[in-house]
């Protein structure tokens, strides 16, 4: 993080934070999740409605937030990388991404900046495996995300606790270096991938993350596994 | 054999045209029609002369002339079907180009309407 940055926050200038929730036919869940970021102070939020087919930009509208909208759907890589490049251009110092299916807390958000802040780091990663979350479905916690975890580790050579989690912090210096080019879920670990490549300061961060959904399964984690390798063979 | 060279010489007939047609209403242009002539040419030509294949797998050391027409489709196929998915990917890549590019206008539009 740009050390001009923090000496201009001692002396009273304050950051902006920009919240980038990327949605995905989510009408029941992004109103709560829009207003509860507002409740909690954070007043530069930008939605991406990644081609939703329900009224996820109806409900997300209502509550007044800043909406983009991708004409057709292109998957949650390419709606972080669109939300990414608007927070910039609107000036914002600290990029946070968000879920929109409400399984990420709030509080989670101001102290993973203060750490940030405190210790220099360019990029924040959420983790379950820190002690926050609760109640993860066995088989996730025993074989899909141990298994993610050593294709992450294969793939971008960063040893992490957590190789796929949507709750990331990311500093000016950071969302401009780094760019997303894989449209799906393999974002992750490409994300990871550039960190490593970048030479970027990270940390993981305890997040709580409330299970009312499965999430991404075997089929899931096949599909991400084919587009890193798609990747690897073209590039 | 000689009725499945029957029906196949008609089968390429009817390709040959169709791919002429194609031709003829800008479809594909003169580089396919070419490639697409010859090819379906050369099929004809192997199945109402087997002997060539056999010929011709014997001189590069093939023992029958099915197995090498065999070796020499799928490669073909591999390789046509290697590139397409490249191109999948990139097309891909550029459809998310303009889709974001949309969002971005699109949201510029709707903030200068506010603000006026």
């Amino acid at each position: 993080m740009n050390n001009d940055l923090l000496s201009l926050r001692r002396w009273g200038f304050s950051f902006m934070i920009y919240i980038v929730v990327p949605a995905y036919n989510e009408q029941k869940k992004i109103g709560r999740v829009i207003r509860d970021l507002f409740q909690h102070g954070y007043k530069n939020v930008v939605v991406i409605d990644d081609g939703s087919s329900d009224d996820t930009y109806v409900e997300a509208k209502k509550t007044g937030v800043q909406i983009l909208r991708h004409e057709v759907n292109r998957g949650q890589g390419a709606s972080l990388q669109t939300g990414n490049e608007f927070a910039l251009k609107q000036g914002a110092d600290i990029i946070v991404h968000f879920d929109a299916d409400g399984q990420m807390s709030v509080e989670d958000i101001g102290h993973a900046v203060e750490k940030m802040q405190r210790e220099n780091i360019d990029i924040i990663l959420g983790s379950r495996f820190l002690g926050k979350t609760t109640g993860i479905p066995w088989t996730k916690k025993n074989i899909i995300l141990p298994l993610a975890r050593l294709f992450n580790n294969f793939f971008s050579g960063l040893k992490l606790t957590d190789a796929h989690n949507g709750f990331r912090i990311l500093s000016r210096h950071a969302a401009e270096k780094i760019m997303i080019t894989q449209e799906g879920m393999a974002h992750n670990s490409e994300i990871t991938a550039q960190i490593k490549k970048l030479n970027l300061k990270y940390a993981e961060y305890p997040v709580k993350i409330v299970y009312n959904e499965y999430g991404q399964g075997v089929g899931g984690g096949i599909k991400i596994i084919r587009d890193l390798l798609i990747n690897k063979l073209i590039k | 054999m000689i009725l499945f060279q029957i029906f196949f010489s008609l089968f390429i007939v009817f390709v040959l045209i169709k791919t002429i047609s194609r031709f003829r209403s800008k479809e594909i242009n003169v580089g396919w029609l070419s490639f697409w002539l010859i090819f379906w040419l050369v099929a004809e030509i192997v199945v109402i002369f087997p002997n060539l294949s056999v010929e011709f797998a014997h001189l590069v050391g093939i023992g029958r002339g099915t197995d090498l027409v065999i070796y020499l489709s799928l490669t073909l196929l591999f390789f046509f079907f290697f590139h397409l998915l490249t191109k999948v990917e990139q097309q891909k890549k550029e459809i998310t180009k303009l889709t974001r590019k949309i969002s971005l206008m699109e949201a510029k539009i709707e903030n200068c309407k506010i603000k006026n």
